[in-house]
């Protein structure tokens, strides 16, 4: 008799629905149902999970995840029992595979580009900027040491260097030197 | 005739808006007083129009008049006043009447409070402000109408959603949250004028972040008000969901944030102003996007409308803005150059970096999260989620890297640190919180992020309340003794991280023309421009003050009446020598070398301080003439200042002279700033972002979020065991192989299984070769043998009282039939009703064996 329950034991073991896990009971099995709640979408209800909703058919969905996790499934198990029924759209969670790994690892690859960004600009705002960036600027412009043909632009002309640079003319008395 | 005069104020409102937009524009590209007063006046009309639409609409609501679409839709004569008073902005055409409104009166306080400033920039903004309201009055006059006339009007409405009935707070939310989304064009235009013209000037930056400010004070008041919301009403047992459309409102208010402080490194260093128009630009393109995640009934989400023409509308909107956006970027982002220099190396200019990188990265996150359901299925046609686990496990290694920058960045100064100021100024906060994170360990706290989270939060708690109480501090020390004398020739000492002493502005105001208390002589004000081998020491006042670049002209310069005309080339030297020099640059712009030659941390409170001189005092690119010009006639800013006005007094006369040659260098500097040069970094970046979000926007424009296709079809139907209503022998799905099934989940409680009741009974009588069976679903057995009894029926009805047969197959709501062949695989699942027609069709395809 043993022999034979032992035999059937095995070939349950063997089943391809055969719990992983370890069956779980009291305040453990009650966290444990609330985190795969989390995890299980609420199918009547607005992104609402199974362990926030109030709805009969979360309640109940819950209810079987509760006899599961009880009876040794563990999560991925679980899961994958109800994305067999409602589809990939019951898991709140994207499971890491085939094009979701840009959702997962995507925000990943974007601190890492703008770490680089961030890295580049400080780099960039350590080299001495001298005198080509302000020409840089101004390339179209005509230089400091030209003045245009008519007296009156050119008075102006002078006043806005003046204003502008700071120095005569805009021409510092260490470029004149 | 209400509906007509409302269709008539909205015309109205459309005609103005486009009117004075092309006004605005041209007047930007030609200045002219004429056309900038039409511009204003456009922009007023414009407002005014909207808000009389807007009383309007309260007026039909308030009297029912049902012949209004909108009042038909959402009004009730059972409902309190308030109610009907805030079904404005209940529900969508008349959510969008109230965006109008909210936005006519930012444009016309926008327009008001700068008609007079910034001539070159404002008719741009003005331009793009009614572009952005012709496009909403646009949505009024067609696709969301909310004034259609109801020809034969009903005695009563249905009355908004009863959800939004019961709240006090659908009173306040709404409201804030229009201020704070709508509030974002402002800045969008002033953005963009900045970016039209060429250039950002150092006064025109602030501006842009005021109204930036306002709006983002809007805005986190409406998404506290709205997680308050969701936890009292929705049940949600927590503040936020990460549903779609409150992602809608965060991921705005997440770029202004960086836009903020990015725009205070534009104030302070006048560096990264392209990236923070680029911000700007993005927090405008979020809230449209924002509004299309909300309306346009293609996302999955408490708050989403049903499908209407208003997503494809929007989403044209969104295409157009994006591509104005980024053409102007990549066209004008380098003409607005930079005038400073970044610290690298443990200072507060990097963490404000970090800090940018950290809210563009939980900006990307959160859209990623939110756009990729709709992605992948264009990829792959599944149907997935991401919720509330995905978003929670990304944000909080995001949210506590934050809590770290929040307190060690006010920590740091501007300058570059030394190792005893990042000791002094770090390792207290970092004691004290040590302290909070063992007490929270030893009360059982065991998760990683929150021990993180105490740690870096007891940091910035106490540099934050250190930084709160400084002011006190810094005047309870100076009534207690006068200032140290300091020997020649030496810098004044400084401890780190104290502020410099402050000048309070208003109560010490002739600081700054009389000179500086320095070697206890009063050291005279600036008589001519400071040579480069001067071997005095800069004086403290002019060195706090040049680091404090865009710094209000002094309230006691003006009050003196001294220095109206005369230019301060020192200050504007010192505006210029950063480029060459990069170390004497840093002692110019106020980061002195302390005794121990490390560089003294310069007060970050600067923009309040006096600052002595009225003059240009950061000219940016060539001219800042009109800002000369302000202080000439003595234009006030400070409080209690009245504006002088641009156009009119005494400025004309005054300066009627220079204004020709004013006109001509200005239309120079336009010209030489629009070189087409086009900046491919930045268009390459913009476009890799933008194309393939609009593309994946377009190809679920017709997406239904409700229909979820079922997994099991041509997989084996789960068997069940299940008990008949009433009693009797348990029914296994195995007993009826060999024969096609048809199995209708339905429920008493279901209006659409009455309906197709009675087609189902008698398709079972005719098709007895069929096994016809109903599973009932969360229904009481007592009800539903009353209800067979009463309209008879053919077939037995089992009761699945645990659900767990409704699970198995995947049942989302009442009623769905599926249809199995004889070898017990699912063929097809129907959603909702059944005929006759629809049921002999799927029953012969069953027959068949599911081809």
């Amino acid at each position: 008799m043993t022999l034979v329950a032992f035999a059937l034991s095995g070939l349950l073991a063997l089943a391809p629905d055969a719990p992983r896990g370890q069956p779980l009971s009291g305040k453990l099995l009650d966290q444990r149902t609330d985190e795969v709640g989390a995890l299980l979408r609420c199918p009547v209800c607005q992104g609402l999970s199974i362990a926030d909703s109030p709805a009969t058919m979360a309640r109940n969905m819950k209810a079987e995840v509760r006899e599961k996790l009880a009876a040794g499934y563990d999560q991925e198990q679980i899961l994958a029992d109800f994305e067999r029924s409602y589809g990939e759209f019951v898991r709140l969670q994207p499971p890491v595979r085939g094009v979701n790994w840009l959702v997962w690892f995507g925000p990943a690859a974007m601190l890492l580009a703008g770490g680089a960004v961030v890295a580049w600009a400080l780099r960039r705002s350590q080299r001495p900027r001298g005198e080509e960036v302000a020409l840089q600027r101004h390339s179209d412009l005509p230089s400091r040491d030209t003045l245009p043909a008519d007296p009156r632009l050119a008075a102006a002309v002078r006043r806005v260097r003046m204003l502008a640079y700071g120095w005569p003319d805009g021409i510092s008395p260490k470029e004149r030197a | 005739m209400v509906p007509t005069l409302g269709r008539t104020l909205i015309l109205l409102a459309l005609l103005a808006a486009s009117a004075g937009s092309i006004v605005g524009f041209a007047t930007g590209a030609r200045p002219s007083a004429a056309g900038w007063k039409w511009a204003r006046r456009l922009a007023y009309a414009f407002a005014a129009f909207m808000a009389l639409a807007n009383v309007t609409m309260e007026y039909a609501l308030l009297r029912h008049d049902f012949s209004v679409s909108y009042v038909a839709h959402v009004g009730s004569r059972s409902v309190p006043t308030w109610v009907s008073i805030v079904s404005l902005w209940s529900s969508l055409e008349g959510s969008i009447l109230f965006w109008g409104l909210v936005m006519g009166v930012y444009v016309s306080v926008a327009t008001w409070r700068k008609a007079g400033d910034h001539p070159e920039y404002m008719p741009y903004a003005v331009g793009v402000w009614l572009a952005c309201g012709a496009f909403f009055s646009f949505l009024l006059a067609g696709p969301a109408q909310p004034f259609a006339t109801i020809p034969n009007p009903a005695l009563d409405g249905p009355g908004p959603n009863p959800l939004l009935q019961n709240h006090y707070l659908m009173v306040i939310h709404p409201p804030f949250l229009y201020s704070g989304y709508v509030g974002m064009t402002i800045p969008f235009g002033l953005a963009c004028a900045a970016l039209l013209v060429g250039r950002l000037g150092n006064d025109f930056i602030r501006p842009l972040r005021n109204f930036l400010l306002v709006s983002w004070i809007f805005l986190t008041c409406a998404i506290v008000l709205g997680g308050w919301w969701a936890y009292e009403v929705l049940g949600w047992g927590g503040y936020w969901a990460w549903d779609p459309v409150e992602n809608a409102s965060f991921l705005p208010w997440l770029t202004a944030t960086a836009a903020l402080h990015s725009a205070m490194l534009v104030e302070r260093k006048g560096v990264l102003k392209g990236w923070t128009v680029i911000l700007v630009l993005a927090t405008y393109l979020l809230t449209i996007l924002g509004t299309f995640m909300t309306r346009s009934g293609v996302f999955n989400s408490v708050h989403s409308f049903t499908q209407s023409a208003i997503g494809p509308t929007i989403l044209v909107f969104l295409a157009a803005a994006l591509l104005f956006s980024l053409v102007l970027l990549a066209l004008r982002v380098d003409s607005l150059g930079s005038e400073g220099r970044l610290e690298t190396g443990p200072s507060r200019d990097v963490m404000f970096l970090v800090q940018n990188l950290l809210f563009v990265l939980f900006t990307f996150t959160v859209l990623l999260g939110t756009v990729f359901p709709l992605v992948v299925e264009a990829l792959r046609g599944a149907q997935m989620s991401v919720g509330r686990p995905y978003f929670d496990k990304l944000s909080v290694p995001i949210g506590v890297a934050l809590l770290f920058v929040m307190g060690v960045g006010p920590a740091l100064p501007w300058g570059r640190a030394t190792k005893q100021q990042l000791r002094a100024a770090l390792l207290p906060p970092l004691l004290g919180a040590c302290v909070l994170a063992a007490v929270g360990f030893a009360l059982g706290v065991r998760n990683l992020w929150t021990i993180l989270a105490l740690l870096f939060g007891g940091v910035t708690a106490q540099v934050t309340l250190s930084e709160m109480f400084l002011p006190v501090r810094q005047r309870m020390r100076a009534r207690r003794g006068p200032r140290r004398s300091i020997p020649a020739g030496a810098e004044p000492r400084t401890p780190p991280f104290r502020r410099v002493h402050r000048a309070r502005r208003g109560r010490r105001g002739h600081r700054g023309d009389r000179g500086v208390e320095h070697d206890g002589k009063l050291e005279g004000g600036p008589a001519e421009p400071r040579r480069d081998d001067d071997p005095r020491p800069v004086p403290a006042d002019v060195r706090r003050c040049r680091a404090g670049i865009g710094a209000a002209p002094s309230v006691g310069a003006r009050a003196s009446g001294r220095q109206q005309e005369r230019p301060q080339p020192r200050h504007a030297a010192a505006a210029h020598e950063p480029v060459r020099e990069p170390a004497r640059a840093h002692r110019l712009a106020g980061g002195a070398h302390g005794p121990d030659r490390g560089p003294v941390p310069v007060d970050p409170q600067l923009r309040r301080t006096q600052c002595r001189p009225a003059g240009p005092d950061q000219p940016d690119g060539l001219l800042d003439l009109d800002r000369h010009r302000h202080h000439g006639v003595g234009r006030a800013r400070g409080p209690g200042a009245v504006p002088a006005r641009l156009n009119g007094g005494g400025s004309r006369d005054r300066h009627r002279g220079r204004r020709p040659g004013r006109v001509f260098l200005m239309a120079t500097a336009l010209t030489s700033a629009s070189a087409p040069r086009v900046n491919r970094r930045v268009l390459v970046a913009g476009l890799a972002i933008a194309l393939p979000l609009v593309a994946v926007l377009v190809a679920n424009l017709g997406r239904d979020p409700h229909s979820v296709r079922s997994p099991l079809i041509g997989r084996p139907a789960p068997p069940f065991r299940l008990v008949p209503v009433g009693g009797g022998a348990p029914v296994a799905l195995e007993s009826l192989h060999g024969k096609p099934v048809v199995i209708n989940f339905w429920a008493t409680w279901c209006v659409p299984c009455f309906q197709e009741h009675a087609a189902l009974v008698e398709a079972a009588r005719s098709l007895p070769a069929v096994q016809f069976l109903g599973i009932v679903y969360e229904d009481d057995e007592a009800q539903t043998g009353e209800f067979l009894r009463q309209r008879g029926t053919a077939y037995a009805s089992l009761m699945d009282k645990d659900g767990k047969t409704a699970i198995a197959y995947g049942v989302f709501g009442v009623p769905e039939t599926f249809f199995i062949d004889p070898e017990g695989r699912i063929v097809e699942k129907h959603v909702g009703p059944l005929d006759r027609g629809a049921i002999l069709s799927l029953v012969a395809r069953a027959r068949g064996g599911g081809r």
